[in-house]
């Protein structure tokens, strides 16, 4: 009976699920298979050109066992905490500054200005700051100014002390543009209403901030929230192009180890098991998010 | 109704058919990256290939199609990709199908090789070699080199001994690697009186000469000597003070250690902490990359004096700068073999072969030996180093004569040195490079190993904080040693 009803119901809407085939056969092909394969993969020891072997848990076990891997893990969650948190706040104070500026054209340009970073390669960003940060770049400069001549240039990038606190930083430069346009779309949907009876009611620019702005916004800042969480872990551009061997303690992460592994070293296995061990931590980073946001209870709101 | 169920149907089939194009079949997927011919021909040619290899090993001659994963070798660009790939279908008698892609090329190599794609050889540095064989991904060829005249008559037989490994060969040449130098600016050297073929060949010697230069000059951003010391590399001219081998070293208990990361070269790591501390050496050698280095040290910089670099980076530097119309007078790059070993010789680090290698599942193998062949012969090295006739260059009256096209690509088509043990340059070498290669005699390689990465970011690591200060030479080396063991790099 219950079968006669799904195939009465497909047979009813079969012309959208014909529809939707190709999209999920795109999946299938593209990223499921590809998924699968990794996770079969981080069972057997795996030769490039095949006679590869069933080997149980053993790339996992060797994973975990492997101090580098549980230091790239704290590297990962510090730098991509940090880095979502400074970046979360930058986008949402961008954000805010720019919807009290009244010019339309000083804001058109300061958004702009905030946003071509986000736009911008890894490569090129990881290259200006290199060059900012350099003895000779622009922080040297400034502060060779306030020191005099006796100053002798810190060379940022091989300091172990800054390393984790420059990746913090430029990854939410390069970021918080982006953020600041989600959250500055969220807020000019905020009922102009509002603002004008606190305003009425003699709350300052401030006060409408906090009890007006910041609550109109909370389901976008989730969002965002959520979003983030998911790429903690997935950090590779910037540690590949910033890090050196000064530095490397401080930054390396899951990701940059599996590229060593798979890619430089042809280990797959031991790759694909990593791989497959982010892709957990990621989904219980995001579970977990989702938890404490409380993120589906208001949507059903 | 119908009308709408029939635009679904239209937008079902041309989306189902868009997601099969991405999907189709191996062989042309291949063939639409390969460089240079049409898929319909080479789909033809695919066909053929296994009747054709065939019909080479019963009559013992070599034919059929050749299919080449390259990277650094062969044309600057697609179209230059596709008469290279011409030209070596023409010397060789054979159909050569060249795959270069545009970035990424380990990571492309890799997933290739794992789905099953077929080459008959592929690109690959040293680390890879080791990797590879470790992966049984290359076919052994010992024998087929052996029995091959060229191969064992055009090559020296010291570059084959560096590529075998447990008596095994398993790939050919892309180019005679060279070794790296002590560049120096010699007009920066006069401008203090010192002629460089006068300097001492010591640690104090050099110390001597950056010192002079420091302190005449007024730019405050200039430092005499520069290193890539994050990465190790290069500091083999100078630990020779110690008769230290640059790499890992495998002692007679069969131990591997690394020299560098002895207590032997703890005077060598306090020198650099001397120029660093009177600030000789840049402190931007923390950081710098061989092109920040390069940079700094070219015509148009200037910021450094002393750096060790690739032989043919002396010729580069001179070649630039003429290009840019500075004339030896004003900037000329100079080279010599560093500091003297205890035992009054010299010590250079000569270049991880790059090479051809022959994969398990190549099917035309005795086509990648041909190519493997060619390639140490004159012919093949003019290929490789010169360019393609008629594009790269003309010969008038028997002289080699460089297009404009082939000055911009300056003589390297993937191999400035060829690997033919003979070979002569037929328009002649930047200048600079004939005193720099001059100097190959008391060069070496490192010995390759999988884990090379490892090696040069513990040895960067450490050495740079005891270059910094923040570590005593010993105690730092005594981390060193201990994180190399950790990581499996050495064993003691």
């Amino acid at each position: 009976m219950k079968a006669t009803k799904v195939y009465k119901r497909i047979k009813r809407y079969r012309f959208i699920y014909l529809m939707l085939l190709p999209v999920v056969a795109y999946f299938l092909v593209f990223s499921y298979y590809p998924l699968a394969l990794g996770i079969f993969n981080s069972f057997r020891q795996v030769k490039i050109l095949g006679g590869s072997k069933f080997i149980g848990l053993e790339n996992y076990h060797n994973i975990i066992k492997n101090p580098l891997y549980l230091r790239a893990l704290s590297n990962s969650i510090i730098v991509g905490a940090g880095t979502f948190a400074l970046q979360f706040l930058w986008g949402l104070t961008i954000a805010i500054l720019l919807n009290e500026i009244k010019s339309k054209i000083v804001k058109s340009a300061i958004q702009t200005a905030t946003f071509i970073p986000y736009l911008l390669s890894w490569a090129v960003v990881g290259g200006l700051w290199i060059t900012i940060l350099s003895p000779t770049g622009m922080i040297n400069g400034f502060l060779k100014i306030i020191q005099g001549d006796s100053f002798r240039p810190i060379v940022f990038m091989s300091e172990p002390a800054f390393a984790r606190e420059i990746m913090i930083f430029t990854g939410a430069w390069k970021g918080a543009g982006y953020y600041a346009a989600l959250f500055l779309a969220a807020i000019v949907t905020i009922d102009q209403n509002i603002y004008e009876a606190a305003s009425i009611d003699g709350a300052s620019r401030w006060k409408q901030i906090i009890h007006i702005t910041i609550p109109n916004i909370a389901s976008t800042m989730k969002v965002v929230a959520l979003l983030a969480a998911m790429g903690v872990l997935r950090n590779f551009d910037q540690i590949f192009m910033m890090a050196n061997s000064s530095i490397l303690d401080k930054v390396q992460n899951l990701l940059y180890l599996i590229y060593n592994d798979g890619i430089i070293q042809f280990k797959i296995g031991p790759a694909t098991a990593a791989a497959t061990l982010v892709l957990l931590a990621t989904m219980i980073i995001s579970f977990t998010v989702r938890r404490l946001l409380r993120y589906d209870d208001s949507y059903r709101d | 109704m119908k009308l709408r169920k029939l635009f679904t149907l239209l937008v079902f089939t041309a989306m189902l058919s868009g997601l099969l194009v991405g999907c189709k079949g191996k062989t042309e997927d291949q063939g639409s990256q390969t460089t240079g011919t049409t898929n319909e021909t080479k789909t033809e040619e695919n066909k053929k290939e296994p009747e054709e290899n065939k019909v080479a090993e019963e009559t013992n001659e070599t034919g059929g199609t050749v299919r080449i994963m390259m990277n650094v070798t062969g044309g600057k660009d697609e179209d230059e990709m596709k008469l290279f790939q011409d030209a070596l279908s023409e010397a060789t008698g054979l159909t050569i199908e060249i795959e270069k892609p545009a970035s990424d090329y380990n990571a492309v190599l890799m997933q290739k090789l794992n789905g099953g794609e077929q080459y008959d050889l592929i690109y690959i540095n040293m680390g890879d070699y080791m990797n590879l064989i470790d992966q049984e991904a290359l076919l052994d060829i010992t024998d087929r080199v052996k029995a091959s005249d060229i191969l064992t008559g055009n090559v020296d037989e010291k570059e084959w001994a560096d590529i075998t490994v447990d008596g095994k060969i398993y790939a050919g040449f892309n180019k005679k690697e060279v070794h790296r130098v002590v560049a120096l600016n010699k007009n920066m050297l006069e401008n203090v009186g010192i002629d460089y073929k006068t300097i001492d060949p010591s640690l104090d010697g050099y110390y001597q000469v950056f010192k002079k230069l420091k302190e005449a000059s007024t730019d405050p951003e200039f430092y005499p000597f520069n290193a890539i010391i994050s990465e190790t590399w290069d500091l083999q001219p100078w630990m020779a003070a110690q008769g230290l081998k640059g790499g890992v070293v495998i002692d007679s208990d069969g131990k591997k250690y690394v020299p560098f990361a002895s207590d032997e070269a703890a005077p060598v790591w306090e020198w650099f902490k001397k120029l660093y501390d009177e600030e000789l050496l840049d402190p931007a050698s923390f950081v710098d990359k061989t092109k920040d280095m390069r940079a700094k040290m070219g015509a148009a910089s200037q910021k450094n004096a002393v750096t060790v670099d690739w032989a043919a980076w002396v010729g580069l530097h001179n070649a630039n700068a003429l290009a840019g119309g500075v004339t030896p007078d004003t900037y000329e790059i100079v080279s010599l073999p560093g500091v003297k070993t205890p035992d009054g010789s010299y010590m250079l680090a000569k270049g991880g072969a790059s090479l051809f290698a022959v994969p398990a599942n190549a099917q035309n193998v005795d086509g990648a030996i041909k190519v493997l062949e060619y390639f140490a012969t004159q012919e093949g090295g003019e290929l490789l180093s010169v360019g393609i006739e008629g594009h790269d260059y003309t010969v008038e009256n028997g002289k080699y004569v460089l297009t404009e096209i082939g000055e911009a690509h300056a003589c390297d088509h993937g191999a400035p040195f060829p690997i033919y043990k003979d070979f002569k340059h037929p328009v002649g070498y930047n200048p600079g490079v004939d005193e720099a290669v001059s100097y190959g005699e008391y060069a070496s390689i490192e010995l390759p190993i999988p884990n090379e990465g490892d090696y040069k970011a513990i040895c960067g690591k450490w050495g740079i904080q005891i270059i910094k200060g923040e570590i005593s030479a010993l105690d730092g080396l005594a981390k060193m040693r201990e994180e190399l063991v950790s990581m499996g790099v050495t064993d003691k």
